[in-house]
């Protein structure tokens, strides 16, 4: 959907013609879009030939922007009130008009604020790949356009305000995050106000050596100092330097191969890193805390020691609540903040000497070695995690008492989704097993037994009968994790205080995964009840679709069932009449020579299969014939001839259709009594049936 | 036509729709979740994916939406042009396997002109582009009040 803004738009009065020749224009503007989705578009198959899909679905989008362009009769959509209070106030940061030559500017740095408040307060943060990095890309841009306006030194920053005071009344979480993201985009700024003065200076060095600016200098400054290669060239330019860009690109395409290969490698360089092999210092796990006051011991940029950071890299506390990835239990996830900075803690392993690594990235500010600061866990994921920790230990037990015999773990894996446990056994549980597999832990949660923690010397945990995975994984002292007498783990991960936190516990699947090993995926507390849930409104979809409730869904059913049966058995008897009635048809083109049978027959469009089947009705009650069939269509014809009793002395089967086949052309053969062929064409057939009555 | 603030536009679609039995869902996060291949939400249907291709059910099969949207695959233009923009807002009706064109053409006619409870865009205004082999909703335009020299059959228009 267009709509027309008129000749004022349209300088050159060309009117509709721009729209039918698909134009770009500023006359008319596309407000809307409707897409039917009807057909099942498929590559290859014409457009007019798609299949029409089960269920039509519509899908419609119309910009916001366009619509207050149009309603509020402003020449583009940054006149609109959604950007006007934004360039109002470059324009008091810029004491400039919102005129040319600096229209673009204004509308540059509009544009981008809007982006860079929305994308922050979502959760993205600036980095030097992906997301972050088209963020980063966006602020850069919106920064030297504001030089262009004269603005000196940070600005961006102090827009938020404005544009949370335009939106937030429809985007509330605006509101909460604003202050995060204004020291966000301060800190960007910062950042780049450090890389442009040192890239200048380093530019202008280049320019005085050898009076022009290569593709391989210009990768080199945007590599080592982030230097813009659009800034790159203007500068250059300006200091009446010759640029020659044309190889950046490849040599752009070239670094991001190699950085992608390095990152596979990052993982191996951290165990070996010589770094973190000499880090000793002690760093506690505590399993009671859900945050902690502590002090940052040590920080790595990809296994090497660095005084600080302000981007991504890892750091070890001296205390810390965050889970390590371990024995199947994922890593916690979680935040870090102190003085001027803040951070995201994206996953926690171990380092060589044993305290957890904690993989960091920075959104703000700059996190220095012996900083205090405070981490705190995602707790409602931690609390996902623990329940599908727990009902594994649960599900363990309860798969012994099934199987009657001791299980054998072979592998398990718990995160905030889902957990999967891997079990030795001969054969697959029965239905009956596997419902009352999880009724029983289902019962176990119902009881709400509380979990008790017990950290043992290795040989009293043995004693008290616990239940572990591989035995050389435990160290001197162990942890065994009980739920009353239930269950009696060795287990380093995390757990509910009480079985009843778990809520609910699914089976999803029980499949084999190798000879021997079996895996169960289960589902626990909010994830169980989506799915349910989901299950359910299936369940009513159909029951409103058939006009049944749950009472009477089964009756529905068995009914449509019956009813399919009935008309399969009525369509077969219907078939059975029609070609008993065809026969019959037929009978009247017998001829009879000599009390010999003769019975042919064009049936356009049988298979070799139709006219065996015909055959057989046809010879039935005879004893004395001679049966040719030829069905298909010109080209390729299938055909049939059976020969039986007293004609049998004059003639056979196979000869027949090699008759057949040398005078319509194609080939075949078979025995006296019955052979098959195929030819090309009827054209002679009757003739040559007729001819085959001079022998009798 | 009314000079409709940004939020008055988009009460007056949520309200539209819901008058026509569609559920306001709230924007999701720019951010995609569980979608590595996608980097920003870019729009309107993104965060309904899930319900056309059936991999969820939704309580209501008609719904409205103001979806926040990212697009950066052509940052340079933006500034050049009147109308590109890194971030904008997409306002969208969805319908998954209830409503089709009988419905949704008298919708949309009605939103775009009805002076009460739509934008009051003066019909004469409005042009819609179709493809060549969708007779019927030409003539569906047509029968609620589209000017007919106003449909402009487009090839590619699908």
């Amino acid at each position: 959907m267009f709509f027309d803004r008129g000749e004022k738009y349209d300088p050159e009065h060309r009117g509709v013609e721009m729209l039918k020749n698909d134009e770009e224009n500023d006359r008319y503007i596309e407000i809307w879009n409707i897409v039917f989705s009807q057909f099942n578009a498929v590559n290859g198959v014409k457009r007019e030939d798609y299949k029409e899909l089960p269920s039509k679905n519509i899908d419609t989008g119309a910009g916001l922007e366009r619509f207050a362009c149009i309603c509020q009769e402003t020449p583009t959509n940054f006149e609109t009130d959604l950007f006007m209070p934004i360039i109002e106030a470059v324009m008091k940061l810029s004491c400039k008009e919102y005129a040319e030559p600096n229209l673009m500017s204004f509308r540059v740095i509009a544009d981008h604020i809007r982006c860079l408040t929305f994308a922050l307060s979502d959760g993205a943060i600036f980095s030097n790949e992906g997301r972050g990095y088209v963020l980063r890309r966006i602020a850069r841009r919106a920064m030297r356009y504001g030089q262009k306006l004269g603005i000196n030194g940070p600005f961006l920053w102090n827009l938020v305000d404005i544009v949370v005071e335009k939106y937030a009344e429809w985007y509330p979480n605006l509101l909460e995050k604003k202050e995060l993201v204004k020291k966000m985009i301060l800190g960007e700024e910062n950042k780049f106000s450090q890389t442009l003065m040192v890239g200048e200076k380093k530019l202008k060095k280049i320019v005085e050596e050898k009076g022009m600016i290569s593709s391989e200098d210009a990768f080199l400054l945007y590599d080592t100092y982030g230097f813009p290669k659009d800034l790159t060239s203007e500068m250059g330019l300006e200091l009446g330097a010759k640029v020659d860009l044309d190889n950046f690109d490849s040599l752009m395409e070239e670094q991001r191969r190699r950085a992608k290969e390095a990152r596979g490698q990052i993982d191996s360089f951290k165990k070996q890193s010589k770094d973190l092999m000499a880090f000793k210092e002690k760093s506690e796990f505590r399993y009671d805390l859900e945050e902690s006051d502590t002090k940052t011991l040590g920080l790595f940029k990809d296994g090497v020691r660095v005084s600080s950071l302000d981007e991504e890299g890892e750091v070890i506390f001296e205390e810390t609540p965050f889970y390590a990835e371990m024995g199947g239990q994922v890593s916690d996830k979680g935040f870090v903040y102190g003085e001027g900075f803040e951070g995201e803690i994206v996953s926690v392993s171990r380092a060589p000497n044993g305290q957890h690594l904690h993989e960091i990235v920075m959104k703000y500010g700059t996190i220095k070695e012996g900083d205090m600061v405070s981490i705190v866990l995602d707790k409602r994921r931690r609390h996902l995690i623990e329940r599908n920790h727990s009902a594994t230990h649960l599900l363990h037990s309860a798969l012994g008492n099934i199987l009657g015999e001791h299980v054998d773990q072979r592998g398990s894996f718990v995160n905030e989704e889902y957990l999967r446990f891997d079990y030795s056994a001969p054969k697959k549980m029965s239905e009956e097993d596997l419902l009352a597999l999880e009724k029983e832990v289902n019962a176990k949660i119902e009881e709400g037994i509380e979990e008790i923690t017990e950290v043992l010397p290795i040989e009293e945990a043995k004693k008290k009968g616990a239940e572990m995975e591989f035995a050389e994984k435990y160290g001197d002292t162990v942890r065994v994790v009980e739920f009353g007498d239930y269950s009696k783990e060795f287990c380093g991960g995390t757990h509910v205080k009480n079985t009843s936190e778990i809520g609910l516990f699914l089976v999803k699947s029980d499949e084999a995964i190798s000879s021997g090993v079996r895996r169960i995926e289960a589902i626990t507390s909010v994830g169980a009840y989506d799915y349910l849930n989901n299950r359910l409104m299936l369940l009513d979809e159909n029951e409103k679709r058939l006009g049944a409730n749950d009472a009477d869904l089964s009756r529905h059913i068995k009914g449509l069932l019956n009813d399919k049966e009935a008309l399969r058995k009525e369509n077969d008897q219907l078939k059975a009449k029609i070609a008993a009635l065809e026969a019959k048809e037929m009978e009247k083109n017998v001829d009879s020579v000599n009390g010999i049978a003769f019975i042919k027959e064009i049936k356009e469009g049988a298979s070799r299969d139709d006219l065996l089947t015909l055959a057989d009705t046809l010879k039935a009650n005879r004893k004395d014939y001679v049966l040719v069939l030829l069905g298909g269509k010109e080209g390729a014809r299938p055909l049939v001839a059976m020969v039986g009793g007293e004609a049998l002395k004059k003639t056979k089967a196979g000869d027949i259709v090699k008759e057949m086949a040398k005078r319509l052309g194609g080939g075949g053969g078979g025995r006296p009594e019955m052979a098959t062929g195929q030819v090309k064409s009827s054209n002679g057939f009757v003739e040559a049936v007729e001819s085959l009555k001079e022998n009798f | 036509m009314k000079p409709l603030t940004g939020m008055e536009i988009r009460n007056r679609w949520i309200k539209f729709f819901e008058s026509k039995g569609h559920k306001n869902v709230p924007s999701v996060s720019l951010v995609p979740h569980g979608d590595k291949s996608l980097l920003w939400v870019n729009a309107g249907v993104t965060g309904l994916k899930k319900y056309f291709d059936g991999s969820e059910i939704p309580a209501n099969r008609r719904m409205t939406n103001v979806q926040k949207c990212i697009r950066t695959n052509d940052i340079e233009n933006v500034g050049h042009t009147a109308r590109h923009h890194t971030f904008f807002e997409m306002l969208g009706n969805f319908s998954i396997g209830d409503y089709f064109r009988d419905e949704v053409i008298p919708w949309a006619f009605e939103l775009l002109t009805d002076e009460e409870v739509g934008f009051g865009f003066p019909k004469e205004k409005l042009y819609i582009t179709y493809n060549p082999m969708d007779k019927a909703s030409l003539e569906l335009w047509i029968k609620v009040g589209m000017i007919p020299d106003h449909m402009i059959p487009l090839e590619g228009n699908f």
